[in-house]
C-alpha cells in the first residue's frame, strides 16, 4: 500500500459564528494529486491553511507523514512542516530575483548540493535564462512556474496550491494546467490543489474531493465521482444533474417520464428520486407529447433544450445540432435505457442500504 | 462539462475577491515584547501627569473654572477652527486645480505649494512680526511714498491666524491631492452620463469621496494649531500653549501648568473624535492601480491665467515672502558682523538629536505596526491607540509630563538628551506609524507565509522578507520624523539640557528677544536642511501617483 502523506481527521475551524471547516476528514497518498473542489466559501482555502499551519484547528488533527502536527494541544509551526505552498496571487518575493526566490527555501546542505538542486529545478520548470529577472518582469505563466519551483525546491512532503490557475487568462489556463500537472507528476510530488472549477478538478486530479459547507462530501477518482456521486450536492455541482421523484410499482421504478431500469435493491419507496443528466433525456416532437420546449440554447455542436413537464418539473436535454426544434414545440420525453442513479433524501443508493456513503 | 449550467456557476464563483486573511496566533516574541515595552514607556509619563493633576489642591481646581481659563479655551478653539477652515478653503481648490485642470506650471506649483511645511511656525511668526508688525518692513516701505504710520494690528488673532493658515494648509493639500489621484474617474463619467452637470458631479460624487481626505488633513491642521507654541507666542496670542509655558516659567507651583495641560489634551481628544465621526465607518476612496484611465483635464479656458495669478499670490505669501524677509535679515546680520559659529554648534546638535529621534521613533513604530496590521485584535488595537497618543498631546504637555516624571523618578536621565529623545519619540511615533502602516499594508501576507512554509522562522522572515519590502516606507518614516524633529520647539526648549542649543531654540530665543538679524541665519539653515527630506518625500508622493 502507498504510504500516507497527509491526513486530516475531524478537522474543525470556526471564524466567529461561521464554521469554515467542519469535521473534515481527508487522506492523501504519496505521489497523488488531489483536487479539492467546492463552491466559493466552502472552506477549501481554510483547509489548506490548516494543513500548512497558518491556522490552528479548533478541533481535529492534522498528520504529516505519520507525525501529528496539529491538534488541541500540539501545534507545529509552518516552517517545521515541510509543506510547500503556491498561492493564488503567487506571492513571489518582489525584491528577489527568480534565482533568489527559488533558492530561498534551500538553506540546508552544502553549497554544491544547493547549487545542483537549483539547476535541476530550473531545468524542470524551464526557467533557464530567466534567473536574474525580477518577478514583475515575468508573464503570468512564468510567475506561476517560479512559485511552483520555489515550493518544490526544498523537496517538501507535499505541495498545496490555492486556486493556482484563477489568475491566468482563459487562453493560457489550459496550457499551464497541463504543464503544472506534468511537473508535479515528473517530480512524483504529493499535491493538494484547491479550485472552484469542476472541469479543472476532473481534469487535474488523480482524485477529486468535494467540500461543501466545510464538510467533505465525497472523495473518489474523477470518473468515480462523476458517475456515482454520493450526494445530490456532488451530482449537481459536478454536472448539471436534475432530480425527478420516482415510485416503486411492482418490479419497475416509475417517474413522470416513464419507467427506469434499476438493478439495485432500493429498499422502501419513500423519498426516492432519480438523477438525470441532459444526455440521458431523449426528446422527439409529437403533438401528443407530455413535454413542451420552453428554452433552447445553441452551443455549437449541440442544442440544450429545457423541457417543462405537466407537473411543473423541468429537465434539460442535450441533442445534436441537427435536431433543431423551435421553442414551444410539444415533445415526447423518454430516458435512455441504461440504469440511472437513485437517491433517497439527497444521498445516493449504491446497492446495499448499509453502504457507508449512503448513510445520512 | 462545458454546459450552460457549469459555465454560469463558474462565472458566479469567479466573482469572489481575495479573502481577507488574518493570522490568529499569538504574535512571535520578536515583535510583541518590544511593542509592549514601547506602550509602557509611552503611558508612564502621561499617567503620571494625570495623577499629579488629580492630586493637586483645591486652588488648582479653582484655576480651571476661572473666567480667564474659559477665555483661553475660547481663544484656542476659535484659532483652531479658523485655521482649519482657512486651510481647507485654500487647499481644496488648489488640489483640484493642480490635479484635474490644465493650469500652467502645475509641476512647479505642486512642489512650491507644499514647501511651507518646512517653515517652522516660530519662523513664520517671526517673519510676520518683522514684516507686518508696527514699524515693520511693510510699514517702512509704505511710510515713504504714502506716509502711512500705522498698519492694522497684527499681534493677537489676525497674525496667529494668518501665519498658521499659510503654514499648515499643505496638510490638507497633500491628503486631498492623494485622494484625487486615487479616485477612479469612471465614477464622474457615470455621473455625467446620468445627466448631472459638472457642478452637481463635483458636489454629489467628487466631494463626498474627498471628504474623508479633507477631514484627515483638517484634523492635522487642527491638532497642529492646538499644539502650536512658536507662532502664538511670538504673535502674543494667549492660547493654552502660551499660557502653560508662562505658568511653567514663572510660577513656583507647576501643578497649575499640569492642570491646564490636561484641558488642552481633552480638547485635542475632542477634535480627534469629531474627525472620527465625520469620517464614518465607510472607506470611501480606493486607490486603483495602474489600470484606471487618467482623468480628463478640465479646460480652464480664459480663467487659466487669472487662476495662475491667484496661485502665484499664495506661493508669494507663503514661500517667497518668508524667504525674502529671512534673506533681508541675514544680509543685515552679516553687515553688522553676526558670527557664524553661533550657528555651527546648534546645527550639529539639531542634526544629532533629530537623526537619533528619527531612528528610534521608526524602530519603535515597527513592532507596533506589525502587531496591529498582522495580528488585529483587542490588545493590539489598544496598543495602536496608545501609540497614537502623541498625536493628541501637544509638545509642551509631553515636555511637562517628562519634566515632572524625570525630576521625580528618573533623575539619572533628567536634564539629559535621553529624556529629550524620548519626548521626540512620544510626539512623533504616530508620524512614523502612519507611514510604516501604509507600507506594511502593501506587503502581502502571503509572501510572509510562503517564507514560513519554506522553513524560515518568524524573525528570519522579518529580516529577509518583510523589512526589505518595507524599505521605502522605513526611509520615508525616518525622513519625516527627522523633518518634524528639526522643527520641534517647545519640548526642546523645556527638556534640552542647560546650555544645549539647537537651531530651533536659537531662532526662538533670538526672535523672542527681537534680535531679528541673529535669528535669520539659523532659520535659513533650518529651512535648507529640512527641505532635503521634504523634497525626498514629495518625490515619493509623486512617484506613487504614477
Amino acid at each position: 500500500m502507498t504510504p500516507i502523506a497527509l491526513k486530516c481527521a475531524g478537522l474543525t475551524k470556526a471564524f466567529g459564528a461561521t464554521k469554515a471547516v467542519y469535521k473534515f476528514d481527508l487522506t492523501v497518498e504519496e505521489g497523488q494529486v488531489l483536487a479539492l473542489v467546492g463552491p466559493s466559501g466552502c472552506g477549501k482555502t481554510t483547509t489548506l491553511r490548516l494543513i500548512a499551519g497558518f491556522e490552528r484547528p479548533d478541533e481535529g488533527e492534522v498528520w504529516i507523514q505519520g507525525e501529528l502536527v496539529a491538534n488541541n494541544q500540539r501545534y507545529v509551526p509552518p516552517e517545521q512542516r515541510h509543506i510547500g505552498m503556491v498561492f493564488q496571487e503567487y506571492a513571489l518575493f518582489p525584491h528577489l530575483t527568480v534565482r533568489q526566490n527559488i533558492a530561498y527555501g534551500l538553506r540546508k546542505g552544502s553549497r554544491q548540493h544547493r547549487k545542483s538542486r537549483l539547476g535541476e529545478i530550473m531545468e524542470l520548470v524551464r526557467l533557464n535564462g530567466m534567473e536574474d529577472r525580477y518577478p514583475h518582469q515575468l508573464s503570468g505563466g512564468e510567475q506561476q512556474r517560479v512559485a511552483l519551483a520555489r515550493a518544490l525546491a526544498p523537496k517538501p512532503v507535499a505541495i498545496l496550491l490555492d486556486e493556482p490557475f484563477s489568475n491566468l487568462d482563459a487562453s493560457l489556463r489550459g496550457e499551464v494546467r497541463e504543464e503544472i500537472r506534468g511537473i508535479l507528476k515528473a517530480n512524483n510530488a504529493t499535491a493538494v490543489f484547491v479550485t472552484h472549477d469542476q472541469e479543472e478538478a476532473l481534469l487535474m486530479g488523480d482524485r477529486v474531493a468535494v467540500q461543501y459547507q466545510g464538510h467533505l462530501e465525497q472523495v473518489d477518482t474523477p470518473e468515480g465521482i462523476f458517475h456515482s456521486p454520493a450526494t445530490a450536492f456532488v451530482a449537481r455541482f459536478l454536472g448539471m444533474a436534475e432530480f425527478i421523484p420516482a415510485r416503486i410499482e411492482g418490479d419497475l421504478l416509475w417517474t413522470e417520464v416513464g419507467p427506469v431500469p434499476h438493478p439495485r435493491a432500493l429498499g422502501s419507496g419513500e423519498g426516492l428520486e432519480v438523477m438525470i443528466r441532459p444526455d440521458d433525456v431523449i426528446i422527439s416532437p409529437s403533438a401528443m407529447g407530455i413535454g413542451r420546449i420552453i428554452k433552447r440554447v445553441f452551443q455549437g455542436a449541440f442544442y440544450l433544450y429545457q423541457v417543462a413537464l405537466p407537473s411543473g418539473t423541468t429537465l434539460y436535454s442535450l441533442r445534436s445540432h441537427t435536431e433543431e426544434f423551435p421553442e414551444g414545440t410539444p415533445v415526447d420525453v423518454r430516458l435512455v435505457d441504461h440504469s440511472l442513479l437513485c437517491f433517497r433524501n439527497g444521498y445516493a443508493i449504491l446497492g446495499e442500504e448499509n453502504s457507508p456513503i449512503s448513510k445520512p | 462539462m462545458a454546459l450552460l449550467g457549469a459555465d454560469a456557476a463558474k462565472d458566479r464563483l469567479r466573482a469572489k475577491g481575495p479573502i481577507a486573511r488574518r493570522s490568529v496566533f499569538f504574535p512571535p516574541a520578536v515583535v510583541s515584547v518590544p511593542a509592549a515595552i514601547v506602550a509602557a514607556a509611552l503611558l508612564l509619563p502621561l499617567i503620571y501627569l494625570i495623577l499629579k493633576t488629580l492630586g493637586a489642591g483645591a486652588e488648582t481646581m479653582e484655576l480651571l473654572v476661572r473666567i480667564s481659563t474659559l477665555k483661553i479655551l475660547l481663544r484656542t478653539c476659535l484659532l483652531a477652527l479658523a485655521v482649519t477652515g482657512g486651510s481647507i478653503a485654500l487647499a481644496v481648490p488648489l488640489a483640484w486645480l493642480t490635479v484635474r485642470t490644465d493650469l500652467p506650471l502645475k509641476g512647479v506649483l505642486s512642489v512650491l505649494t507644499v514647501l511651507p511645511l518646512v517653515i517652522p511656525s516660530y519662523v513664520g511668526g517671526y517673519v510676520v512680526v518683522t514684516a507686518l508688525g508696527p514699524r515693520g518692513m511693510l510699514q517702512q516701505m509704505l511710510a515713504g511714498p504714502f506716509g502711512i504710520e500705522r498698519l492694522p494690528e497684527i499681534y493677537g488673532f489676525p497674525g496667529a491666524f494668518l501665519t498658521l493658515t499659510f503654514l499648515s494648509y499643505p496638510y490638507v493639500l497633500l491628503s486631498t491631492r492623494a485622494a484625487l489621484w486615487g479616485l477612479d474617474p469612471v465614477l464622474e463619467d457615470a455621473s455625467r452620463s446620468l445627466g448631472q452637470g459638472a457642478w452637481t458631479t463635483f458636489r454629489r460624487v467628487l466631494f463626498p469621496q474627498l471628504r474623508p481626505a479633507i477631514a484627515a488633513g483638517g484634523l492635522l491642521v487642527g491638532l497642529y494649531t492646538l499644539s502650536d507654541f512658536g507662532a502664538v507666542s511670538l504673535l502674543r496670542f494667549d492660547t493654552f500653549t502660551r499660557v502653560i509655558y508662562t505658568q511653567y516659567q514663572t510660577s513656583f507651583d507647576r501643578t497649575q501648568a499640569a492642570a491646564l495641560s490636561m484641558v488642552l489634551v481633552a480638547l485635542a481628544l475632542l477634535i480627534l473624535s469629531i474627525e472620527a465621526v465625520t469620517r464614518g465607518s465607510a472607506k470611501y476612496y480606493q486607490s486603483t492601480s495602474g489600470s484606471a484611465r487618467p482623468a480628463i483635464r478640465v479646460k480652464l479656458g480664459a480663467w487659466r491665467w487669472p487662476t495662475l495669478c491667484c496661485c502665484g499670490l499664495l506661493v508669494l505669501a507663503s514661500v517667497v515672502m518668508p524667504l525674502s524677509v529671512l534673506g533681508y535679515w541675514f544680509v543685515r546680520g552679516i553687515a553688522v558682523g553676526e558670527p557664524a559659529r553661533l550657528v555651527w554648534g546648534p546645527m550639529m546638535n539639531s542634526l544629532y538629536v533629530s537623526g537619533l529621534a528619527a531612528l528610534v521613533a521608526t524602530a519603535a513604530a515597527l513592532p507596533v505596526v506589525i502587531l496591529s496590521v498582522r495580528y488585529p485584535g483587542f490588545l493590539t488595537g489598544l496598543l495602536e491607540r496608545i501609540s497614537y497618543l502623541g498625536f493628541a498631546v501637544p509638545g509642551i504637555v509631553v515636555a511637562l509630563a517628562l519634566v515632572f516624571f524625570g525630576a521625580n523618578f528618573a533623575t539619572p536621565v533628567y536634564q539629559s538628551l535621553v529624556l529629550l529623545i524620548f519626548a521626540y519619540v512620544l510626539l512623533f511615533l504616530p508620524t512614523a506609524l502612519g507611514v510604516l502602516r501604509a507600507s506594511l499594508l502593501q506587503v502581502s501576507p502571503g509572501v510572509e507565509e510562503v517564507a514560513r512554509s519554506l522553513g524560515q522562522r518568524p524573525h528570519q522572515v522579518l529580516a529577509t522578507i518583510t523589512l526589505p519590502l518595507m524599505r521605502p516606507g522605513l526611509l520615508a518614516g525616518i525622513a519625516l520624523v527627522f523633518l518634524v524633529t528639526m522643527k520641534e520647539l517647545p519640548a526642546t526648549l523645556i527638556l534640552g539640557p542647560i546650555g544645549f542649543k539647537t537651531l530651533a531654540t536659537s531662532i526662538w530665543s533670538a526672535a523672542d528677544e527681537a534680535f531679528f538679524a541673529r535669528a535669520a541665519a539659523p532659520a535659513l539653515l533650518l529651512i535648507l536642511i529640512t527641505s532635503i527630506p521634504a523634497i525626498f518625500l514629495t518625490r515619493r508622493e509623486r512617484g506613487l501617483e504614477r
